[in-house]
């Protein structure tokens, strides 16, 4: 979406965000500080694809979804600004994929389809393919990685998140998370290749 | 491929093949909407599609009370759950629901506490109890109001008096009375219309409504998908040309690049369509010659 279009989708969101804000008995003092409509459309897509990285499943996508902007909504009021407003939502998105994680494994749930299908872009049936393969390999190398490897590799290689960003998000320093970086991508490169070799 | 090019591909890919479809997140902003209670807020995560047939259960005990019925059974739905002594509102408790059947069995359930919760808040004085907790149906209503109180954001397809009678007219409608007049009755009605008692065209017009909403906050993307949705519930409507000004007006406000042609083509077939001047200004199509 250009800027211009961005803004103007904003400035004329003000009924809507009113419906929203009125439904949810979201009590955010006047002058609302953030507005969560807005926050909704420009973060959904980021808590989505992070979800999925932090291994729900695509059948739950939509309850952990609903999960995480129910708790954006009632928690906005609480969001200081001393960390970004993506990895703020990032913490909450790691504790509701947490409890989904916990959830599925105890329903053994059967096998799912990679994604569900896309509407953003609509590609050709070849390119959506090809995406869901690489998606299915990055996430199955995204699984086999500890909690604190996985916020990185989330962040700060699928999200572009800066890494100073991340560092205060995680709250470890910040040459960790530029070793972390660059040691994920070794890995991940590893990874891939050995897939590539195996095909 | 070096180091940079593959990972960066991948990456790409990955990031093109998990974002969500503008359905998903039309559905959960609905949710949202609707008041549904978070999972995660409770510590039970999950099983939410119980929370969505709950709510069809209530929309279900809804139609079949009618339209008054409808609203009365809507919130008494509400303090039927709580008297008895029930842990959960509907709407909390289907979102504790499990899936599947148990998610069916609650929402049948949720209908007979409706029917019983009648009874009970009819009462001995015949005064309804307050609500304990507000319902999805009063949540919408609220939004509504909520609407109506900001007249400086004038609507850009009005639904005035005649298209509710022509509505009310349609399908098994059968209003007794007239629909009221006014600046209430300019805009959707929040409510069913009276006298009304076919829920599936208040419902058409609750839809509609909400397209009519997203086009005025500029979102066509997500009026394109709610019309769609209209298309396929009700393909034999009454109310076919305001969805076609609607679909118009969305074009328009995607300011894609055929709009002025089908609004001219609009215009010529409903030369007389109370639209017309909105049409006109917003696609900037030239209105056809009136007729004298």
């Amino acid at each position: 979406m250009k800027a211009a279009d961005k803004s103007a989708g904003r400035r004329t969101f003000t009924g809507g965000q009113r419906q929203m804000v009125s439904s949810l008995e979201l009590r955010v003092p006047s002058p609302a500080p953030l507005d969560f409509q807005c926050v909704y459309l420009e973060h959904f897509d980021f808590a989505c694809r992070s979800l999925r990285l932090l291994g729900v499943a695509p059948g739950a996508l939509e309850d952990a979804a609903q999960d995480v902007f129910g708790i954006v909504s009632k928690r906005l009021a609480e969001f200081s600004g001393e960390a970004s407003l993506r990895t703020w939502i990032f913490a909450i998105v790691q504790r509701v994929a947490s409890n989904q994680r916990r959830t599925q494994r105890r329903k053994q749930q059967p096998l799912q389809p990679l994604t569900e299908p896309l509407a953003t872009s609509d590609p050709s049936p070849e390119a959506h393919a090809q995406a869901a393969q690489a998606a299915s390999l990055v996430q199955l190398f995204c699984d086999a990685l500890d909690d604190g490897r996985r916020a990185v590799f989330v962040l700060a290689l699928v999200e572009d998140v800066p890494a100073r960003e991340v560092a205060q998000a995680l709250e470890i320093p910040l040459f960790t998370v530029y070793s972390r970086i660059r040691a994920l991508r070794e890995q991940l490169q590893e990874f891939l290749e050995s897939r590539e070799v195996e095909k | 491929m070096t180091q940079s090019h593959l990972v960066d591909g991948y990456l790409a890919l990955t990031r093109q093949a998990l974002t969500p479809s503008l359905a998903l997140r039309e559905r959960v902003s609905e949710r949202l909407a609707a008041g549904v209670v978070p999972n995660a807020e409770r510590g039970a995560p999950a099983a939410a599609e119980g929370a969505a047939l709950g709510a069809g259960a209530v929309g279900l005990g809804a139609g079949a009370l009618g339209a008054e019925g409808a609203l009365l059974g809507a919130g008494l739905e509400v303090s039927g759950a709580v008297a008895p002594g029930a842990a959960l509102a509907p709407v909390a408790a289907a979102s504790h629901a499990a899936r599947g059947q148990a998610g069916a069995l609650l929402g049948g359930g949720l209908l007979l506490l409706g029917f019983l919760g009648g009874y009970w808040a009819r009462g001995i004085d015949g005064q309804p109890p307050p609500l304990q907790v507000r319902p999805a149906v009063a949540a919408v209503q609220e939004a509504q109001q909520q609407e109506e109180l900001t007249p400086d954001e004038p609507a850009l397809v009005q639904l005035g008096p005649a298209q509710l009678r022509h509505a009310a007219r349609s399908g098994s409608a059968r209003s007794s009375n007239p629909a009221p007049r006014g600046a209430g009755a300019s805009r959707f009605a929040a409510t069913p219309l009276p006298g009304t008692r076919s829920s599936a065209t208040r419902d058409e017009l609750l839809l509609l409504q909400r397209t009519e909403r997203a086009v005025r906050a500029g979102n066509s993307a997500l009026a394109l998908m709610l019309l769609g949705e209209l298309e396929a519930q009700y393909p034999r409507s009454q109310l076919l040309e305001e969805r076609r000004a609607l679909e118009l007006l969305s074009y328009c406000v995607a300011d894609a690049s055929d709009s002025p042609q089908r609004a001219e083509r609009f215009l010529r077939e409903h030369p007389r369509s109370v639209y017309a001047e909105r049409i006109g200004a917003l696609c900037q199509a030239d209105a056809p010659p009136t007729a004298p």
